[in-house]
């Protein structure tokens, strides 16, 4: 857009604003902030957000430009750390980059990136935690022993490289805690409390440790085996359980139908299921009773095909049939299954399926 | 011939393996990466394919004409033609689409040729 023309758009556009401050509409605000994203004036975009949020506050249309937003930020903040990068190589600007990755998402560049920067300046103590990080972060989705035996060690070498480093610590315990390597997360949580005592993970931690008297097996190895062979870890992190009642008692539910219902909505799908372990499922659409069964039946079946091929953990699945695709999405212990009667362009749909069962999870 | 195909396939890019089997399971030609044994593959491939066509079905999505399935270490194309079931093995990374461009042409090859089986 040439400069006349922008600047008769932006005049266009503060009109617009008039108009939506005097009349405001959710549609019509989610569309002007769109309009200056599309600009690239994310400040304008910001503002405009914040005018709806304060006046519709559950807006979906809202909720979704703002996470457009957000995309925008973090890939900006992503092209200035690699310059940085390019430009003034260090430890730190290559931790900083592998921070943007992180936050968009892109956890395979992530984890390059850092290991660039070992093999660049060699290994220092934040770049092995972050390392650590990201290996554990794998490892909650993988629960493959290799990903938790890599995590602990290159936590390990941090903090005995820089004794106190709380995250790398903070990392592990939650490591040894969710495997039921209670004692194991006792020493690290009472040395974090010692470098840091009011750290509100390790208060949460050292609480729920109070219950677990003893260590599930001696062998810690025994313990991570265990995990991958049952797919179940041991312990919850406790920040990760809804500890009101109130809370706990509707979140298992209303939450997930919620975002399950908005994902029927605005992705043309048919029918929607969710399944997290052993809980009941939660669908939407019509005869997901069926879909719910069907995933059920197949996900045995492909855990056994990708672990017989040595794939790893299964995590997605397509099925691209004449009238229609069944897509099913699996992470950590979670089942996303949904029909479509697309029969192209399914990757975008996958990609939605994708996030959705992220947020589900997370939630 | 169905095995320079085969071949041809497995020189794509981030394909790490091909087979081409009967319904029930039995190998007709693999070229497959040194770890994965073809007989193992095939076995585990005739189970998959069978769950997935009782799957679509029951959901009443019509004849199953492909199959992927994602893994945290590869990632699997299935493509079942009339008697014979084509299995690509390939690089987890790969965009979904470009996976399935890069076996398209080959695949319709060996439809023809499993035509002529």
């Amino acid at each position: 857009m040439g400069f006349l023309e922008s600047y008769k758009e932006r005049g266009r556009l503060a009109q617009w604003r008039k108009e939506l401050e005097a009349q405001p509409r959710p549609h019509g605000i989610a569309e002007l902030a769109r309009r200056y994203l599309s600009m690239g004036d994310s400040a304008s975009a910001a503002r405009t957000l914040d005018f709806g949020d304060g006046l519709f506050p559950t807006s979906d249309e809202l909720r979704r430009v703002r996470s457009m937003l957000l995309t925008d930020e973090a890939e900006e903040r992503l092209r200035e750390a690699k310059e940085s990068v390019r430009t003034r190589p260090s430890p730190g600007a290559y931790l900083l980059l592998a921070d943007c990755y992180h936050a968009v998402g892109r956890i395979e560049q992530c984890a390059a990136t850092l290991r660039e920067s070992t093999e660049r300046f060699g290994e220092d103590p934040a770049t092995l935690e972050k390392l650590g990080e990201i290996r554990l972060l794998r490892y909650r989705d993988s629960m493959a022993v290799t990903d938790a035996v890599g995590a602990t060690q290159l936590l390990l070498r941090s903090i005995a490289a820089e004794p106190g480093r709380v995250r790398a610590r903070a990392h592990l315990a939650e490591l040894y805690f969710l495997v039921g390597g209670w004692r194991l997360a006792r020493e690290q949580v009472d040395a974090i409390l010692g470098l840091e005592p009011g750290e509100e993970r390790a208060l949460a931690l050292r609480e729920a440790l109070a219950s677990r008297s003893e260590d599930l097996a001696l062998d810690l190895e025994s313990q991570l085996t265990a995990v991958e062979d049952n797919r179940a870890f041991c312990g919850r992190l406790p920040w990760e359980v809804a500890s009101d009642p109130a809370t706990a008692e509707r979140s298992p539910l209303a939450q997930p139908a919620e975002e399950i219902r908005r994902l029927l909505e605005w992705s043309g799908l048919e029918r929607v299921v969710f399944v997290v372990g052993e809980e009941p499922a939660i669908g939407v659409g019509s005869a997901n009773e069926a879909l719910g069964d069907a995933s059920a039946r197949l996900s045995p079946v492909f855990d056994r095909t990708a672990r017989g091929m040595e794939l790893g953990m299964p995590a997605g699945l397509i099925l691209e049939c004449e009238s229609g695709a069944l897509i099913v999405e699996f992470k950590r212990g979670a089942t996303l299954a949904m029909t479509t009667a697309a029969t192209t362009r399914l990757e975008r749909v996958v990609v939605q399926a994708r996030d959705a069962l992220e947020r589900l999870v997370r939630s | 011939m169905m095995m320079e195909v085969v071949q041809e396939l497995r020189g794509r890019v981030g394909v790490r393996g091909v087979l081409v089997m009967s319904l029930d399971g039995v190998v007709i030609v693999a070229d497959l990466c040194d770890d994965l044994g073809a007989d193992a593959v095939a076995g585990l491939a005739s189970t998959a394919v069978g769950a997935a066509r009782q799957a679509a079905q029951r959901l009443q999505l019509g004849a199953l004409r492909r199959m992927t399935m994602a893994a945290a270490l590869g990632r699997l194309v299935f493509l079942p033609f009339d008697e014979l079931i084509l299995v690509v093995v390939t690089e987890p990374n790969m965009s979904l689409d470009r996976t399935l461009l890069e076996i398209a042409g080959p695949a319709r090859k060996i439809q023809q040729l499993a035509t002529q089986w």
